[in-house]
Parts: structure tokens; C-alpha cells; sequence
């Protein structure tokens, strides 16, 4: 029960993150098509330049300006030459993209060195928030919900309830009409782009604290964060919240049995399904959500709650 | 989302719909030139320099089925090292069963175990994939080689854990008596199959399988319309490219002497990509081209500089945004299009712009990681002057990136 109930914790932790980093992906895809490879790389950076940063202001300034900085250098990648390759289309864009995320990974090792860099949360966030389930909650993880709950609603209520979101949704569906009425849809593309780089690089600043500052840490979760956007369904902030809790407490879950699939599956008993059997219900955590979302590619390519195809 | 491969390849289909090559002249030249490169190397040339030919052959022909996949078929593919890879494997595991003593003479012919292998592939995750096309077909891709990869410590057995399984290829006879263990040897032997790849690539273009593929990039749904099933021949492309990869992939198995699963990883997945990208995907040498480049990057640069990985991502770069259809493309282009003096000033700029780069980086590094670069009185340089290098050097790359970004909205 204990084991249960810590690895729900957890994987609700760890899910909010996800969304952090999926919600800001999903508005980009919705908007301008992109499936933007560089994202998690723009989370890396968040957390390297909230580590430079926290040398220089403290941890609370960082969590402030790092993503500011990073939003920035997200505004003009997309001015100066994601708006050149649009004409080119989506695939152009995904390779260079693609190519961005590889060339961000190595410049990250070439200015801060290929190991991890010590980068930890102020002792203001050490301490314990509760205790639960035979374990220690710690504050900075409480921290990390805070953080991504108060951007869920900053978010949802500028997307929902202000002019500029009912700018930026009218684009989403209309975009030729909402530039015929004199809107400057360049501008609303950059400032979308920019601002899911600011949320990325908000989740890196809370996460590389949380878990590791990397050069790995983006393909860690590079692909994971795709999957979360395809099964939540393009455009749908509340799909990527859902499918963010669901692939956080579904790798975080399948890691905690012990158990092998036989005993699960009493039908792989038989002599011939042996090598299928034996496989323990742990070493499926990191397929499972591959399997998912190749299956939702392939069954419903809109997602739980996308309104339309990848 | 049809329209957007329509408008993707608009821009191409003037140069390259009638011939293959880009450079029908040259073609002739060129391969002859190679062979005769080949024929030197297995005389003359040193171990290193023929383990880095057979590798160049390898990669030739895995960038061809990438080629093929992408480049004709306009299918963008995040794990094609899935039909490399598990190619690999059954290759080793063909040649652990049938090796030893009294086992057929069948070396020469061991690639067609992984032809069978990438086919099998082909067959069964090349139909769900190809269902969908465009980004979708991207991202079904990417989750499927992940999947396979994650898959590696499911089944020791198959993949043999972390540290892969190995091989000896000198435990499969030849058919023809020659000893494989000479790595010349292996050398011939896999650049007669890269041929015999490159033979079925030219030959796919001209049948109407090859112009269906063609069409189904520039505008499926007008071949639908005309009555073909585009989700089959996407199918039919991907299994033929699968065959291929898999051939390339036992050619690996067989010049390293062992599969790790780094082979159908996403990392190889984007090795081919990038090395055809970068080659060109639109032409037969464009792939070569791409693998010479990589090699050259991984087993040369890559003992001068640690930094390597970064200047082969910053070509990538400049290739994805300044030349579609990579080194070959550039060679392709009508005349006339721009004056040879203004190509000239644009080659030193961008050489200018290169020396000035690696100045930076290598700089850089010798900075962040204390190690003493390899250019040359670099290593007695103290930190302060290093340091000002580095602002100087780093000023002036900035600048001419703005100006190169000027000129670019200018273009437009």
C-alpha cells in the first residue's frame, strides 16, 4: 500500500512536469503545425540558465528571469528562421527543428562540460511538506505542483479570457480570416512560440533542480513529451493535462510491481510464450507509453481530446 | 494534411523529374572514379583507411534506402534503424547458428538474411505506419523505434543486453575461398552489394512503381483520385527501403563483428537522416556524399576535436535552411541561376565564416574543459588571452550570423 501510494505521489509529480512542458508544445503544434523537436531542448537551457543564473541572483530570481531569457531566444528562433522555412513546409520545419535540438545539446556541453552541473533548490525548499505513505514528501516537489498548477491557470485564463487568447484562439482556426481583420498573425506566432519556450524553460529551471541538470536531460524527455501531446490530442490543453497525469502514473506505477507477466497473464504459461512471460511488469515502464502512442497515432490520430488529425 | 507535401516539393520537381542523378555527366565518372578508389585501397591502403571504405559503403547503402523513403517517397522517418538494426541482429544470430565447422559456404550471400529480415519488418510495422503520412507518419515512427529500443532489456536473449551480441565472420565459409578475416576482403565483398543497392535504386526509378512514389510526394490526392491506393504504395516504398536498410544492416553486423543496440536506436535513426539531409536526398550520390561526410566527422574529426558532434549539427543546420537538397543540390542548379563571381564571394564567406566558427568553439572549449585544443599555439595561450579571443572571435561570429539573417529576409 505504502509503495502504492508513494509511487501515486509521485507519478502525479512527476506528470505535472509533463504538462508544463506539454502544454506549452501543444499550443505550438495547434498553432502553427510544428512539432517542435527543440522543445525539450529549450527545457534544457531553462534549467542551465537557471543555474548560471542562481549564482548570480539567487534561486528566486532565476525562477524568474531564466524563463524570460529563454522565451526570448524562443520569439526570435521562431522570427528568424522558423518563419523563413514556413513557406517550405511542415517538414522543413521539423528538420530544422530537429537540427536545432541536436546543435543545442552539444553547444550545452560545449559551455557548461558534458557532466551533470550542481544545481539544487534553496534550503528554504529542503525540508519535508508532509509525510505520507511511509515516505517524505519534500517541499520543492510541492514547489514543482505549485509551479506548474499556477501556470496551468495563468495560461488557461489568458488563452480563455483575454483578448489576446481570443486572438490567438480565433488563429487557431481561422488564420487567414484573423489576418484579414487586420491582426498581425506573425506577431501572434512568435508570441506563442515564445511562450511555450518560457514555459519550457520554467518546467527546466523547477525540474533540473528536481531531478538533474544534463546534457541528456532533454532526449530524456524529448520523445516522452510528444507522446504525452498526441495521446492528450493536438491543441488540447486539457488533453495534455490528462495524458501528462496518465504517463507520469503509468511509468511511475509500472516500475513499483514486481511482478512477471505470467503471473499476470496466466495465458503466457504455455512452454512457447516463455520468453514473453518471464519479462517483468517493470521492464515494460519504459514501452508502455510508445505502445500508447503509436496505438493513438494509428486508432485516433486526433488524440483523447484533439478536435482534429496530426 | 496533403497540402503541405505538395508545397514542400514544389520547388524540386524542375530539377530532378527526369533525371535521378542531378548530374547524368558526372554520374559515370564518379562511380568509376570510386571503384578504382576501392581497387587502391584494397591494394595499397592501410587497415584504418579500408575499415573507414567499408564503413563509407555501409552507410552509402543504408542512405540510399533512406533515400528511397524519404527523398522519393517524401516520408519522413524517425526510425528507420528499426529495419538496420533488427537486421543486424538476425544476421548474427544467422551466422552464430550456420557458423562453425561444416556449415554451408554461404558468406557472400549472408546480406540476403538481412534483406529477409528488413523485409519482415517492412511487412509487419511497415503496414500500420504507413497508414498515416506527413507529421503523423513522423511521429508513428519515432514511437516505434523508441518502443524497439525501449524493447532491448525485455529480451536479453535477442538483443543480449547492454553489451550486444558479437560475431566472428570468419566462421561462415566462402563460396569463393577468399578469407574474410582480411578486412580488404570484407571491403570488396560489401561494396559489390552497395553496387548491386545502388543498381536497384536506379533501376526502381524508372519503373512505374518509381514514378508512383514520386507522385505519391507531389500530390497523393490527386493519385488517389486516379485510382491508386497511396497507403499501399507509401507500403510498398517502405518495404522496398526496408529490404534495403536491412542489407546495410547486415553489411554492419558483418564489418564490426557486433550489434549493440545502439543500432536501432533513434540515435542511428537520426545518423541516416542527417547524413542523407546533408548529402542530398534527392540524388543516387547524395547519400554517399552524406556518408563520406559522416565518416570522415566520426573517425577523423572526431580525434582532432572533441566538438565535433556540434560542427556536424551546424552543417545540418545550414543545409536544412540554405540548401534543400543538400551538397548535391547545390551542384544541381541551373546555370545562370547566380553568377559564378557572386558563388565565389558566397564560398569564401562561408569559408571566412567557418575558420572564425571553429576558432570559437575550440576556444570554447578549451575554456569550459581545460584540455588544450588542437589548433595549432593554441596550447600555450593563457586564459585571459583565451578569453579574448574567445569575445572577439565570438563577436564577430554573432555579427556575421546577423548579416547572414539579413541577407536571408532581404532573399525573401
Amino acid at each position: 500500500m505504502d509503495v502504492l501510494g508513494s509511487s501515486l505521489l509521485n507519478g502525479v509529480t512527476y506528470g505535472f512536469l509533463l504538462f508544463m512542458l506539454a502544454s506549452g508544445l501543444t499550443l505550438i503544434f495547434s498553432l502553427m503545425g510544428i512539432m517542435n523537436f527543440a522543445h525539450a531542448s529549450l527545457y534544457m537551457l531553462g534549467a542551465y540558465a537557471g543555474f548560471t543564473l542562481s549564482h548570480l541572483l539567487g534561486f528566486w530570481g532565476a525562477v524568474i528571469l531564466a524563463p524570460v531569457l529563454v522565451g526570448a531566444g524562443g520569439c526570435l528562433i521562431e522570427r528568424w528562421f522558423l518563419r523563413g522555412l514556413h513557406a517550405r513546409g511542415h517538414v522543413a520545419e521539423l528538420l530544422f527543428t530537429f537540427g536545432l535540438a541536436f546543435l543545442i545539446e552539444e553547444s550545452v556541453k560545449l559551455v557548461w562540460g558534458s557532466g551533470a552541473v550542481e544545481f539544487r533548490f534553496p534550503p528554504a525548499l529542503e525540508g519535508r511538506l508532509f509525510y505520507a505513505f511511509g515516505a517524505a514528501y519534500p517541499i520543492h516537489k510541492g514547489f514543482m505542483v505549485l509551479v506548474a498548477v499556477l501556470s496551468l491557470l495563468c495560461l488557461y485564463a489568458l488563452i480563455g479570457y483575454t483578448r489576446i487568447g481570443l486572438i490567438v484562439r480565433a488563429a487557431l482556426t481561422h488564420p487567414k480570416m484573423v489576418e484579414n481583420l487586420g491582426h498581425d498573425t506573425g506577431m501572434i506566432f512568435m508570441g506563442v512560440f515564445g511562450l511555450g519556450s518560457a514555459l519550457a524553460a520554467l518546467a527546466g529551471v523547477v525540474g533540473g533542480a528536481a531531478l538533474a541538470t544534463e546534457p541528456s536531460m532533454a532526449a530524456q524527455l524529448g520523445t516522452i513529451v510528444f507522446v504525452v501531446v498526441v495521446i492528450g490530442g493536438l491543441g488540447s490543453i486539457k488533453g495534455a493535462f490528462l495524458a501528462a497525469m496518465l504517463v507520469g502514473l503509468l511509468q511511475t506505477m509500472l516500475i513499483a510491481v514486481d511482478l512477471r507477466l505470467v503471473q499476470v497473464l496466466p495465458l503466457l504459461a504455455s512452454k512457447s510464450f516463455e520468453v514473453l512471460g518471464q519479462v517483468k511488469i517493470s521492464q515494460l515502464a519504459p514501452i508502455v507509453p510508445y505502445a500508447l502512442m503509436v496505438g493513438m497515432l494509428l486508432a485516433r490520430p486526433r488524440g483523447l481530446f484533439g478536435t482534429r488529425d496530426a | 494534411m496533403p497540402s503541405e507535401t505538395s508545397v514542400m516539393h514544389s520547388n524540386r520537381d524542375h530539377q530532378n523529374a527526369g533525371t535521378l542523378l542531378g548530374l547524368p555527366r558526372m554520374k559515370g565518372l564518379l562511380l568509376c572514379g570510386g571503384m578504382l578508389g576501392v581497387a587502391g585501397l584494397v591494394a595499397w591502403g592501410s587497415g584504418f583507411a579500408v575499415l573507414l571504405a567499408t564503413q563509407i559503403c555501409v552507410l552509402w547503402c543504408f542512405g540510399l534506402s533512406y533515400q528511397l523513403l524519404f527523398g522519393r517517397t517524401g516520408m519522413l522517418s524517425f526510425g528507420h534503424a528499426v529495419n538496420f538494426g533488427l537486421a543486424a541482429f538476425a544476421t548474427t544470430h544467422a551466422v552464430r547458428w550456420l557458423g562453425g565447422p561444416g556449415g554451408w559456404p554461404i558468406y557472400e550471400i549472408l546480406p540476403l538474411f538481412g534483406a529477409l529480415a528488413g523485409m519482415l519488418c517492412g511487412l509487419v510495422l511497415g503496414y500500420p505506419v504507413t497508414r498515416r503520412s506527413g507529421v503523423a507518419f513522423a511521429m508513428v515512427t519515432l514511437g516505434l523505434g523508441e518502443l524497439v529500443a525501449a524493447c532491448f532489456l525485455m529480451f536479453p536473449g535477442f538483443f543480449g543486453g547492454e553489451a550486444g551480441i558479437t560475431l566472428q565472420r570468419t566462421t561462415v565459409a566462402s563460396a569463393l575461398g577468399l578469407d574474410y578475416g582480411r578486412s580488404a576482403n570484407q571491403l570488396v565483398l560489401t561494396s559489390c552489394w552497395s553496387l548491386l543497392v545502388v543498381g536497384v535504386i536506379l533501376w526502381l526509378a524508372q519503373t512505374p512503381f518509381g514514378l508512383a512514389i514520386v507522385a505519391v510526394r507531389e500530390n497523393p490526392q490527386r493519385i488517389e483520385y486516379l485510382g491508386y491506393r497511396t497507403a499501399s504504395v507509401r507500403w510498398a516504398s517502405y518495404l522496398v527501403a526496408s529490404t534495403l536498410a536491412g542489407i546495410a544492416g547486415s553489411m554492419s553486423a558483418l564489418t564490426y563483428e557486433i550489434v549493440t543496440v545502439d543500432s536501432v536506436s533513434l540515435h542511428t535513426s537520426a545518423n541516416v537522416l542527417l547524413m542523407t539531409v546533408i548529402g542530398g536526398a534527392q540524388s543516387v550520390l547524395g547519400p554517399l556524399v552524406g556518408a563520406v561526410f559522416l565518416t570522415v566527422m566520426q573517425s577523423v574529426v572526431s580525434d582532432w576535436t572533441r566538438a565535433w558532434l556540434f560542427y556536424y549539427g551546424f552543417v545540418f543546420v545550414i543545409v536544412v535552411l540554405e540548401a534543400p537538397d543538400g551538397i548535391m543540390g547545390l551542384f544541381g542548379r541551373p546555370r545562370g541561376e547566380r553568377s559564378t563571381r557572386s558563388s565565389m564571394t558566397r564560398a569564401s564567406g562561408y569559408g571566412l565564416f567557418a575558420v572564425l566558427l571553429v576558432v570559437f568553439v575550440e576556444t570554447c572549449y578549451q575554456l569550459t574543459l581545460g584540455e588544450p585544443t588542437q589548433l595549432p599555439g593554441w596550447q600555450d595561450l593563457k586564459p585571459p588571452e583565451l578569453k579574448a579571443i574567445l569575445l572577439c572571435s565570438g563577436a564577430l561570429v554573432a555579427a556575421a550570423i546577423v548579416l547572414w539573417l539579413r541577407s536571408r529576409e532581404v532573399q525573401q
